[in-house]
């Protein structure tokens, strides 16, 4: 019984360490190849498997369009993806995979920063053009010149914060995040950004609070900002959290306005705080409601092939295809080189703004206002800036 | 501002002393820690939500989230505890197989109900009520009052009814309750029903409190409620609520003065200092290990 057992499994070891060399298979230099193959990388398994397979999607539509369109340099596009499970001991053993095919040209995706950061190094080492449509922690582009961004930083989340208070015309600002890595980093951030803008704007930033991640109860919080009088809060907290924290404020207070980041731009926030959830604002990269023909084509079809609204990820990683496509026509080469230098050089105007890398390979996003009205997302166009047009504005 | 936080504070503890006192019948009586109280709680939660998004209103979910649960905290241990009782397990037997029925129930939650959080009605909306100059919200006092009226309840059971006489009967010495007459059986199983209701009026209030369900929300809540139940002294019911308002009291004033990263760290600092003073809880009786 044990030996069959044995047989068995050193069958499928063996099975399964040939289908890992199906990807290889035929692979060479990718410019004799009549086909061009770029790699996705995502949580296909585990807890965040919805935003690896919905990301997936969207990169498939990009490579869709163009291959109706005849493909890049004439050749047809083939998108290979692999599963990282979020976790980043699988995604450096992926990214080592990756970068050993030749034929594979650029990488997309990986979910979490921390994730990112570890393929990463390996793709610089290796010298692979990757794009992550997700990752928001600062350093994540500063591993090297392969590296590349199409989310926003938490600079541009903190600037766009103080654009919103300097909108509305708020004077006191609380702000309440979680105590993790990204929460303080955002805190910090805007700290900075309030310091250095100084009598420049009117509002004034009189409470930062930290909470602790999966809290539910926030009265004593709620207490302390009350005490300080704020007249709105800002938090970058997931949708679990805020949700919670805006319903018991609502009860002692009709009157304070909510600010919310990204996260809270779903479906599930306007489920979980419900009527409470009327009049807040949020700045995204991404509205899949917006009246840009090219937005309302991509939702369209992603509607149809995934069956949900696409998140802001999903178009980021969607434009992040158009960017590596456009590379290489512009250097008429899908050598990997190549597509780096030419990244540098993108400029055209995606689902999510603007695209173009700066020198150390971030995307500056143009973030776009959106307020709850009668349980949906509406869009207040023509208040946000990008930070250097805002800063100019204010005369720095 | 200070007395603000201290209501808040209380109005926090009921919702730990409410599970604590589930913790503390059952370890009164069987010297069993349930470590799968949370978990029923979370159970009694889902329930509710099952009857009012079928549109069957608040009050039937109530009882209906009762019954269930009840039935569950009594099934576990006819099917899992009795048996190993009846064999006679040592204690860390039931305490590990309790901890598995805990992640059972869990994971039977996401399956079921998947891993997203789910929207709870509110449970009273009557505008809010100022006391001493400091607001306090109608889900806050209806919280807090029907959490009081279910305590006392329970402590009226335990103390003047006659299966309360035969449950502290068996508490004391469960052979010679045998001898009186008393079907100590029959006491387990009723207590694991009220423990089972406890987890279930616990879980409703508090998710019609936060208005929120989620499949994880026994975690958090059971391992503060347990702390709770041994800083008043696992095995009294007053001590479990006395702890509880401290445990919340705790927080409350971590968050003021400290900022809301030292929350739960402030609380065990708390339950530390006081089991240091007092090792048996703050109204625990000494020598619990009977031979």
């Amino acid at each position: 019984m044990k030996k069959m057992l044995c047989a068995l499994l050193a069958g499928v070891m063996v099975l399964s360490s040939l289908a890992g060399c199906g990807g290889s298979k035929g692979a060479s230099s990718s410019n004799d190849s009549d086909e061009v193959t770029i790699a996705f990388v995502g949580p296909m398994t585990g807890d965040n498997a919805e935003y690896g397979q919905s990301m997936k999607a969207a990169v498939q539509i990009a490579v869709d369009e163009w291959n109706e369109k005849g493909g890049v340099l004439g050749k047809q596009i083939k998108l290979v993806d692999y599963d990282d499970a979020n976790t980043s001991e699988q995604a450096s053993s992926v990214a080592q995979k990756i970068t050993g095919d030749s034929s594979i040209c650029a990488v997309i995706g990986h979910f979490s920063s921390g994730v990112a950061m570890t393929a990463s190094e390996v793709y610089q080492e290796q010298g692979i053009p990757y794009i992550s449509g997700s990752a928001a922690h600062v350093d994540l582009t500063g591993i090297g010149d392969y590296i590349f961004r199409n989310n926003s930083v938490y600079e541009t989340d903190a600037n766009a914060m103080i654009q919103i208070v300097d909108y509305m015309g708020f004077k006191k600002i609380g702000i309440l995040n979680p105590n993790t890595d990204a929460g303080v980093s955002v805190t910090n951030e805007i700290e900075t950004m309030m310091e250095e803008y100084g009598d420049k704007i009117d509002a004034e930033l009189v409470l930062a609070e930290l909470y602790e991640d999966g809290t539910v109860d926030f009265s004593a919080t709620i207490s302390k900002f009350q005490e300080a009088g704020v007249e709105a809060i800002y938090s970058s907290g997931a949708y679990a959290q805020t949700a919670p924290f805006i319903q018991q404020y609502r009860e002692k207070d009709q009157n304070v306005q909510f600010i919310m980041s990204a996260s809270c731009f779903s479906q599930e926030f306007l489920d979980l705080a419900g009527d409470d959830a009327e009049g807040v604002v949020l700045a995204t990269s991404f509205f899949y409601e917006s009246d840009d023909e090219n937005v309302q084509a991509f939702s369209e079809k992603f509607k149809e092939a995934y069956g949900s609204e696409p998140s802001t990820f999903c178009g980021q990683v969607y434009d992040a295809a158009y960017a590596i496509f456009y590379a290489i026509e512009a250097g008429e080469s899908a050598d990997r080189e190549s597509i780096k230098d030419n990244l540098f050089n993108t400029d055209f105007q995606g689902v999510t703004g603007k695209i173009t890398f700066n020198e150390e390979g971030n995307c500056p996003k143009q973030q776009v206002l959106l307020k709850v009205e009668n349980g949906t997302y509406v869009e207040i166009p023509d208040v946000l800036l990008s930070q250097p047009d805002y800063e100019a504005q204010l005369g720095i | 501002m200070i007395l603000e936080q201290i209501l808040n504070g209380i109005m926090l503890g009921m919702v730990y002393a409410l599970i604590a006192v589930g913790y503390s019948l059952v370890f009164g009586i069987l010297r069993l820690l349930n470590m799968a109280h949370g978990a029923i709680y979370a159970f009694g939660a889902h329930m509710a939500l099952l009857i009012v998004s079928m549109n069957f209103g608040l009050p039937a979910a109530f009882v209906f989230a009762i019954l269930t649960t009840g039935i569950l905290s009594v099934a576990m241990d006819r099917i899992i505890l009795a048996p190993l009782r009846a064999k006679n397990a040592p204690n860390i037997t039931a305490l590990i197989s309790v901890m598995g029925v805990s992640y059972i129930i869990q994971n039977m939650l996401m399956i079921v109900f998947d891993s997203t959080k789910k929207t709870f009605p509110k449970l009273f909306d009557f505008g809010n009520v100022e006391i001493f100059g400091v607001t306090l919200t109608s889900t806050q006092i209806s919280m807090f009052l029907i959490a009081l009226a279910f305590l006392a309840l329970l402590t009226f059971i335990v103390n003047f009814t006659k299966v309360g006489l035969a449950m502290r009967a068996s508490r004391e010495n469960p052979k010679a309750a045998n001898m009186m007459g008393i079907d100590v059986r029959k006491i387990v199983t009723f207590t694991f029903f009220i423990s089972g209701m406890c987890a279930a009026v616990a879980g409703v209030l508090v998710s019609g409190y936060y208005q929120m369900v989620y499949s994880t929300m026994g975690t958090e809540a059971g391992l503060k409620g347990f702390s709770a139940a041994v800083l008043g002294g696992i095995g009294m019911l007053h001590g479990s609520v006395i702890g509880g308002v401290i445990i919340g009291i705790a927080e409350s004033l971590a968050v003021t003065f400290l900022g809301g990263s030292f929350r739960s760290a402030t609380a065990y600092i708390v339950l530390f200092i006081v089991l240091l003073i007092r090792p048996s809880g703050l109204f625990g009786k000494d020598n619990v290990e009977k031979v």
